[in-house]
């Protein structure tokens, strides 16, 4: 293998491209800009996406709770139960379930109920262009799928139908992946394996490689 | 697969996301959206670090979500029309890159020097002259042949060049 080229920021003299290029290694954002991107990056920032336990995953995912940090919930459910080689029992009558561990990790709340109507924050905030800031949809898009997450025990019909709400506004979301997760473990809830199958193979196609192809297979095993 | 401890989301953001703003920046994103696409470039990282092996330094694996995230904006139907329209799409895009006194005249300048390049040839330039790795990391970030990489930097320099030369011959 060949010696790497002297690049030109290091060579003497420094030629004028050099020169550009040692200026290019200076600009760098703001500390607020940083800050800003921090702040909308709250939720993810704050989650424990990196831990190496899906308990402690699950743990630290569940106080940031509230919307503010349902995108992390959302994605740290996925993702602590892709660390998880089985789901974790929950109770003796909850079948297990891509969702549920992560679901059964915080302290028991009332999930919502199944008629509620979308809650004014996942309506009324959700923007429609597509010319909306990609923070601003993603926390819309994590209020609605939270809402359709806290469903699936309960309620996964209601929960099925706030995927497909999703999908529907945010058909390239930065959440479809999660989306389309609890809507293949509502239809399996639901005993209509065939169409959970449909809906996985579809995932599989979409999202080649995907951190939550596990859990998708699971959910709806061929 | 090392047995360090896997970072956080959080502690990849503080040690890199200035970095990866810099280089979302040279690979042509407008300073407007440079923000959208750090932050998707980070909830890729949530979404995605679990799953990292180890296989590459956490760096590279970083950067390579970077350049793949900045290639797909590029090719988004609304940013092909601007870009076609209003090639380099930065500002003070007039900005020549001789006779670059100021700091914002040398990014202008930077910019414009970058805007000569495709984007395949721009990406191997940004990562090893700007941000400094080797080649041979550069060839897994941007996944291609170490020697195709080699072809990129070299007929990039000479790019380059010939674009300051012709700029020179022009203002004289």
């Amino acid at each position: 293998m060949p010696d790497d080229p002297e690049r030109l920021v290091n060579a003497t003299p420094r030629s004028q491209v050099g020169e550009l290029f040692a200026s290019a290694a200076r600009d760098l954002p703001s500390e607020a800009q940083l800050a800003r991107l921090a702040a909308d990056l709250g939720p993810v920032l704050g989650g424990a996406a990196g831990a190496t336990s899906a308990a402690a995953g699950a743990s630290v995912l569940v106080k940031l709770g509230g919307a503010a940090g349902a995108l992390a919930l959302l994605i740290g459910a996925g993702l602590a139960l892709r660390e998880t080689a089985k789901p974790a029992p929950t109770s003796a009558t909850v079948t297990p379930s891509v969702i549920a561990p992560a679901v059964a990790a915080p302290p028991p709340t009332s999930p919502e109920p199944p008629s509620a109507a979308p809650t004014a924050e996942s309506s009324a905030s959700a923007p429609s262009s597509k010319s909306a800031p990609v923070h601003a949809k993603a926390l819309s898009e994590a209020a609605l799928l939270e809402q359709a997450r806290r469903a699936l025990a309960s309620s996964p019909s209601y929960a099925l139908q706030l995927a497909n709400e999703h999908r529907a506004r945010f058909p390239h979301g930065v959440l479809s992946q999660e989306r389309e997760v609890i809507a293949i473990e509502a239809l399996r809830r639901l005993q209509r394996g065939a169409e959970a199958d449909q809906r996985a193979k579809g995932f599989s196609k979409a999202f080649p490689g995907s951190a939550h192809q596990r859990m998708v297979n699971e959910a709806a095993p061929k | 697969m090392n047995d360090e401890p896997r970072p956080t989301v959080r502690q990849i953001f503080d040690e890199h996301a200035r970095y990866i703003w810099r280089t979302l920046r040279h690979l042509g994103i407008p300073e407007a959206d440079a923000p959208d696409l750090c932050q998707e470039v980070f909830v890729t990282v949530h979404r995605k670090l679990p799953s990292f092996e180890a296989r590459s330094s956490l760096r590279t694996w970083l950067y390579g979500i970077c350049i793949r995230i900045a290639s797909e904006y590029r090719r988004r139907p609304y940013v092909r029309k601007e870009m076609s329209l209003s090639q380099p799409a930065y500002e003070a895009s007039e900005q020549c890159a001789v006779g670059a006194d100021s700091a914002l005249e040398q990014r202008s300048a930077v910019q414009h020097l970058l805007a000569v390049l495709d984007e395949d040839k721009r990406q191997v330039v940004v990562l090893y002259e700007i941000e400094g790795f080797s080649m041979k990391e550069v060839a897994d970030i941007v996944a291609c042949p170490l020697q195709t990489a080699y072809s990129r930097l070299h007929a990039a320099r000479t790019l380059m060049l010939s674009a300051l030369n012709a700029e020179r011959r022009a203002e004289t």
